[in-house]
C-alpha cells in the first residue's frame, strides 16, 4: 500500500497517476538515491537504514549478486570478486586503467573492451555500474511503493563523452528511464541555490572518492548558468588512502603481500585517513596473512606532509576554472564544498586559502548534497513542478576533428553552453577524392593523438571534383545531457552520413542490446506476472465490493443498470480466469465507470443514514 | 464535526510547510475516482475557497471543502513508517471498504 | 509553443530570434535578459514530458539560441552577421590586404608572447594590451557602421580576428603555465 504525500495545489493527484522521479548519485565510493516527498527533497534509506550505499558489487560463487554493505563484507576474504571504485574504470581503455591506481583485479581486454574477471564471468565496468544502479532503483521503488517514472543520474562535470555514454548505458541496462545526466557540482549548486534562494556566483569544489570537479556557476533571476568547469578525473579521496597505504608498506619494508593483505591495508588506510581529520595521532595494528602483526602509528602532520602534493594538484582546477570563467577569486560569493573528502582539514585550509581565507559553505551534508540536487532536477524534468528556474550547463572539454597532419580543428570549444549545434565546412584534399574519413576527438591538445579519440566514421560517395571544391559540412550537436552526435553532408550532392558517438572502446550497440535483452527478459517476465497479479487483485476487490453493495443497496439500481453491471461482472470473472491482463484492466475500468452513479447514490444514502442516526448534539 | 492530526503528522506538515516557504495549511479532500468510487486528496493550501471549512489540530491548519467533509468527518491524519515507506495515512471512520492501494475507498 | 511556431523560429536569423534591430550597438544587459527569457521558454527541459519530436525540435532551437547569443555577444561575429545580411561575405582566411604595419605589429606581439614564456603576470599584461587594442578597433567599427562604410569594416574585422586569436593563444599559455 502506498502512503500519501502532500501534493502541490492543483497538481496531478489521482491515485496511481503521480509521477515518481528520483535522483541518483552514482559515486566512486558510495551511491545514493533521493526523491521529493511532500515538496521536500529526501535521501532514501537502504535496507540497513543508511543513506550511503557502498558502490561495491560482489560476484560470489552462487549466481547471486550482492551490492553495498553486504558486498563490502567480502572485500578482505575475496578481493578479486569484490568490485569497488568501478567508476574509476568507466569509459576507459586498458592503458588508462593501468595508468591509474593499482587495482587488485584481473582484467581482460578484447577488442578494446575492458572487463574484470570474476567467478561469475567477465564483467564490464558498465555492467558493474548497472548492478549498482539496479540496486538503487529497487531501493527507491521499495521505499516509495510506486513505479519510478524517471531518474536523473549524476556524473562528474569533467567526465568526457566516453564516460558519459558509459554511465548512460549502465542506467539503460539497469532499466532506468534517464531523464538527464546531471553534472555533480551543478547538482550541488542547485541544492544550495534553491535552499538559500539568493542570487550570486558560486564556486563548487567537489572532491569525491575518485574524481575532482570544480565549477563556477551564476544564479540569477531563476537561471542557473554554469560559466565554466574544470577538474581531474584521476584525483579523488581514494588517492589519499593509497598514499597512507604506500607509506605503511615503505615504512615497514613489506614485501610479498597477498591481494587480501593489500585490500585490508587499503581499508585500514581509509579508516586512518578519516580518523586523522579529528585526531592528531593514531596507533593501530593489523595481522597479515603471514600472521605477521604490524604496529602502525601515523600522525596528522605526517599525513599532511604525505598528501601535500596531492592537495596542491587539486587546487589547480580552481585556478584554471576561474581563468576560463573570466572571474576573480574575490568575485565568488560562496565556495561550496562537496564530497566526503572535503571533510579533510588540510583540503579545507588549502581551498579557503585561495579565497582570502573565506568561510567555506558546507551546511548541506557534503555526502548527500549531490543526490538532493539530482532529485530536485528530476522532479522538475518529470513535470511535477512548474519550472520556476532553468539550468544552463556547459560541455567540459573541447570537441574537434582531426585534420591534415594529425592536427585538431576545434569545433566546439570547452565551456560552451549546451545544447549546442555547430556546423563547419571542410573540403577534399585530392582531385577526384570520393570518400572522407572523419576522426572525432575530445580534449584541449593540438595533436589528435594527444586527445581522446571518440569515434571514426566516413562519408562515402562524394562525386569526383577538383581538390578543394567539394563542400563537406560537418555538424556537431551536443544535447542537454552533454552527449554528442555528428553529421556530415556533402553540400552540392546532399550525400549524408551521421553517427551518434560511441566511445571507440566502449560497448558496441549489439553488446548493449544483448545485455539489455538478458536483463529485460527477466524483468519482463517479472513485470508481466506482477501486472497480472495487480490487475487481478484490483478486479477481485472491486467485484467483491460491488456484489456486496448490490446485495445491500440493490434497490437503488434500475433493472437496466443492474443487468449491465451483472454482464460486465460476468465478463470480468471470465477474464480473471483466462489470466488476460489487458482484458481484466479494460473491464475493470468499464465496471468502475458503470458503477459510478451507483457509488454516488450509495454514498448519499449512507450519509443520510449516518446523520439521521445521530442526535442533534452530535451533529452540532 | 472534526478533523484531527496525530503528533507525528503535525510535525511533518509543519516541517514540509516551512520548507516550502509558503502556504497556510494542508488540504484534505476526496474526489470520485479510483477503483472504489472515492479517493483521498492531500495538498498544500495557498488560498482558501468560499466553501472551505477550517480546522486546527496540534497547531496545524486543516482545510476541507464542505463536500469532502461529509466523507471525512472524524478522520485523523497520521504519519507512519511502514517497512521502507514513510507517508501520510487517513484513519477515516466512515470507510467501509478500501481498495488494495489504500488511496481509494467507499463509505 | 506549438511545433509549427518552433519550426518557424528555426529559420530566423540571430537578430530576429532575439527580436532586436539589426544594429552593431547592443546593450549586453538587455541581450542577456532576452537570452534567459528565450531559454526559459524554449529549453528542452520544458519539453521533457512531451513527445520525442518536440523535444528534438526544442533541442535544435535551444542550440540555435545559444549560438545566436554567442554571435550577438561577440563584436566580430555580430559585425560579420550584419555584413552578411547586407550581402557581404567575409573570408577571414583571406588576409592579403592587411596593412604592413599591422602585420609587423602582429609579429612583434608573437615575439613578446614567446619571451614572456610562462610568466603569468607578463602574459596577463599582454592580454590587457590586446584587449585595449580590440576596444579601439570595436569603437572604430561602430563608427563606420554609423557612416555605412561597410568595406572598411570588412578590413577591421579581419584585424579584430587577429587580436582574438592572439588572446586565445595567450590564454592557452596561461592555462598551461598555471
Amino acid at each position: 500500500m502506498a502512503l500519501l504525500q502532500i501534493a502541490e495545489p492543483g497538481s496531478i493527484n489521482e491515485p496511481h497517476k503521480r509521477k515518481i522521479a528520483i535522483g541518483i548519485d552514482l559515486g566512486t565510493t558510495n551511491s545514493l538515491v533521493a526523491t521529493i516527498k511532500s515538496g521536500m527533497p529526501i535521501v532514501l534509506n537502504n535496507e540497513h537504514d543508511e543513506k550511503l550505499t557502498p558502490s561495491v558489487v560482489y560476484y560470489g560463487e552462487t549466481s547471486k549478486i550482492k551490492v553495498g554493505k553486504d558486498a563490502l563484507k567480502h572485500l578482505i576474504t575475496d578481493p578479486s570478486n569484490t568490485i569497488l571504485s568501478v567508476k574509476r574504470l568507466l569509459g576507459k581503455d586498458i592503458n588508462e586503467i593501468e595508468l591509474s591506481a593499482k587495482l587488485p583485479y584481473n582484467f581482460t581486454d578484447e577488442n578494446n573492451m575492458v572487463k574484470i574477471k570474476t567467478i561469475q564471468g567477465d564483467k564490464s565496468p558498465v555492467q558493474v555500474s548497472a548492478d549498482i544502479l539496479s540496486k538503487l532503483s529497487y531501493l527507491a521503488s521499495q521505499s516509495l511503493g510506486e513505479e519510478i517514472t524517471g531518474a536523473v543520474v549524476t556524473v562528474p562535470a569533467y567526465f568526457n563523452e566516453a564516460q558519459r555514454q558509459a554511465t548512460k548505458q549502465a542506467a539503460h541496462i539497469a532499466g532506468l528511464n534517464v531523464l538527464r545526466l546531471l553534472n555533480e557540482p551543478t547538482a550541488a549548486a542547485i541544492a544550495y541555490g534553491l535552499d538559500n534562494k539568493t542570487d550570486g556566483t558560486f564556486l563548487v569544489y567537489d572532491l569525491g572518492g575518485g574524481t575532482l570537479d570544480v565549477s563556477v556557476l551564476k544564479f540569477s533571476k531563476g537561471i542557473f548558468q554554469v560559466l565554466a568547469v574544470n577538474g581531474n578525473t584521476a584525483i579523488g579521496g581514494d588517492d589519499f588512502d593509497h598514499l597512507i597505504c604506500k607509506h605503511i608498506i615503505d615504512n615497514q619494508n613489506l614485501t610479498n603481500l597477498t591481494k587480501e593483505d593489500i585490500a585490508s591495508l587499503i581499508q585500514l588506510s581509509k579508516n586512518l585517513k578519516e580518523q586523522l581529520s579529528f585526531n592528531e595521532s593514531l596507533s593501530t595494528n593489523i595481522e597479515l596473512s603471514s600472521k605477521q602483526v604490524l604496529n602502525i602509528t601515523i600522525t596528522q602532520k605526517e599525513f599532511y606532509n604525505l598528501s601535500n602534493n596531492l592537495v596542491n594538484q587539486s587546487l589547480l582546477p580552481i585556478k584554471k576554472v576561474l581563468r576560463d570563467a573570466k572571474i576573480n577569486s574575490n568575485e565568488i560569493d560562496e565556495v561550496i564544498m562537496v564530497g566526503g573528502s572535503t571533510r579533510m582539514p588540510n583540503i579545507k585550509d588549502a581551498v579557503s586559502g585561495l579565497f582570502n581565507q573565506k568561510k567555506l559553505l558546507s551546511s548541506i551534508d557534503p555526502d548527500l548534497v549531490v543526490a538532493i540536487g539530482a532529485a530536485i532536477q528530476a522532479d522538475i524534468l518529470v513535470g511535477n513542478k512548474k519550472d520556476d528556474w532553468l539550468l544552463l550547463d556547459v560541455t567540459p572539454l573541447s570537441l574537434g576533428i582531426e585534420t591534415m597532419g594529425g592536427l585538431v580543428e576545434k569545433i566546439i570549444p570547452r565551456n560552451s553552453t549546451i545544447p549546442i549545434t555547430i556546423a563547419q565546412d571542410f573540403t577534399t584534399q585530392k582531385d577526384g577524392q570520393n570518400a572522407m574519413s572523419l576522426h572525432i576527438v575530445q580534449g584541449e591538445r593540438e595533436l589528435s593523438h594527444e586527445c581522446r579519440s571518440l569515434a571514426k566514421f566516413s562519408l562515402k560517395g562524394i562525386p569526383p571534383m577538383a581538390a578543394g571544391t567539394a563542400r563537406i559540412r560537418i555538424t556537431f550537436q551536443i544535447d542537454a545531457d552533454g552527449l554528442l552526435s555528428v553529421r556530415a553532408k556533402e553540400q552540392t550532392t546532399g550525400i549524408e552520413s551521421s553517427i551518434t558517438v560511441r566511445p571507440s572502446f566502449g560497448l558496441a550497440d549489439t553488446q548493449i542490446e544483448q545485455m539489455l535483452n538478458d536483463s529485460i527478459k527477466h524483468a519482463k517476465e517479472d513485470i508481466e506476472t506482477r501486472m497480472l497479479a495487480e490487475a487481478q487483485n484490483k478486479a477481485t476487490s472491486l467485484i467483491t465490493m460491488l456484489e456486496h453493495a448490490i446485495e445491500i443497496d440493490g434497490d437503488l439500481l434500475i433493472d437496466e443498470e443492474k443487468s449491465q453491471l451483472k454482464t460486465i461482472l460476468a465478463n470480468l470473472n471470465q477474464a480473471i480466469e483466462q489470466q488476460n491482463t489487458n482484458l481484466i484492466t479494460k473491464l475493470t475500468d468499464q465496471l468502475t465507470n458503470a458503477a459510478e452513479t451507483f457509488a454516488v447514490k450509495r454514498t448519499n444514502r449512507a450519509l443520510k443514514q449516518s446523520l439521521s442516526g445521530k442526535t442533534i448534539n452530535e451533529v452540532e | 464535526m472534526s478533523i484531527t492530526v496525530t503528533e507525528a503528522a503535525a510535525n511533518r506538515v509543519s516541517k514540509f510547510l516551512s520548507n516550502r516557504g509558503k502556504g497556510i495549511g494542508v488540504r484534505l479532500g476526496v474526489k470520485t475516482t479510483g477503483c472504489s468510487g472515492l479517493a483521498y486528496k492531500l495538498e498544500f493550501v495557498d488560498n482558501k475557497n468560499s466553501d472551505d471549512v477550517e480546522f486546527e489540530s496540534k497547531g496545524v491548519v486543516i482545510i476541507v471543502d464542505k463536500k469532502s467533509l461529509q466523507y471525512l468527518d472524524g478522520t485523523q491524519l497520521d504519519y507512519v513508517k511502514e517497512g521502507m515507506q514513510e507517508g501520510f495515512k487517513f484513519a477515516n471512520p466512515n470507510v467501509k471498504d478500501e481498495c488494495g492501494c489504500g488511496e481509494s475507498f467507499t463509505v | 509553443m506549438t511545433s509549427e511556431e518552433l519550426t518557424e523560429l528555426l529559420k530566423s536569423n540571430s537578430f530576429e530570434l532575439f527580436n532586436l534591430p539589426i544594429e552593431f550597438q547592443i546593450d549586453p544587459t538587455t541581450l542577456e535578459a532576452k537570452y534567459h527569457s528565450l531559454q526559459k521558454q524554449i529549453h528542452p527541459d520544458n519539453f521533457s514530458v512531451n513527445r520525442n519530436e518536440e523535444k528534438l525540435l526544442a533541442t535544435s532551437l535551444s542550440s540555435k539560441i545559444n549560438d545566436a547569443y554567442q554571435t550577438l555577444a561577440s563584436p566580430i561575429k555580430r559585425a560579420k552577421l550584419i555584413l552578411e545580411l547586407n550581402g557581404l561575405k567575409i573570408n577571414l582566411a583571406e588576409n592579403n590586404q592587411l596593412p604592413e604595419n599591422f602585420l609587423i605589429e602582429q609579429m612583434e606581439t608573437h615575439e613578446t608572447i614567446a619571451e614572456a614564456n610562462d610568466d603569468i603576470d607578463k602574459l596577463d599584461a599582454i592580454i590587457y594590451e590586446l584587449e585595449q587594442k580590440k576596444d579601439h578597433l570595436i569603437a572604430q567599427i561602430e563608427e563606420h557602421f554609423v557612416n555605412e562604410n561597410l568595406q572598411i569594416i570588412v578590413e577591421l574585422i579581419k584585424q579584430l580576428s587577429f587580436y582574438d586569436k592572439l588572446i586565445l593563444l595567450v590564454e592557452n599559455n596561461i592555462q598551461n603555465a598555471l
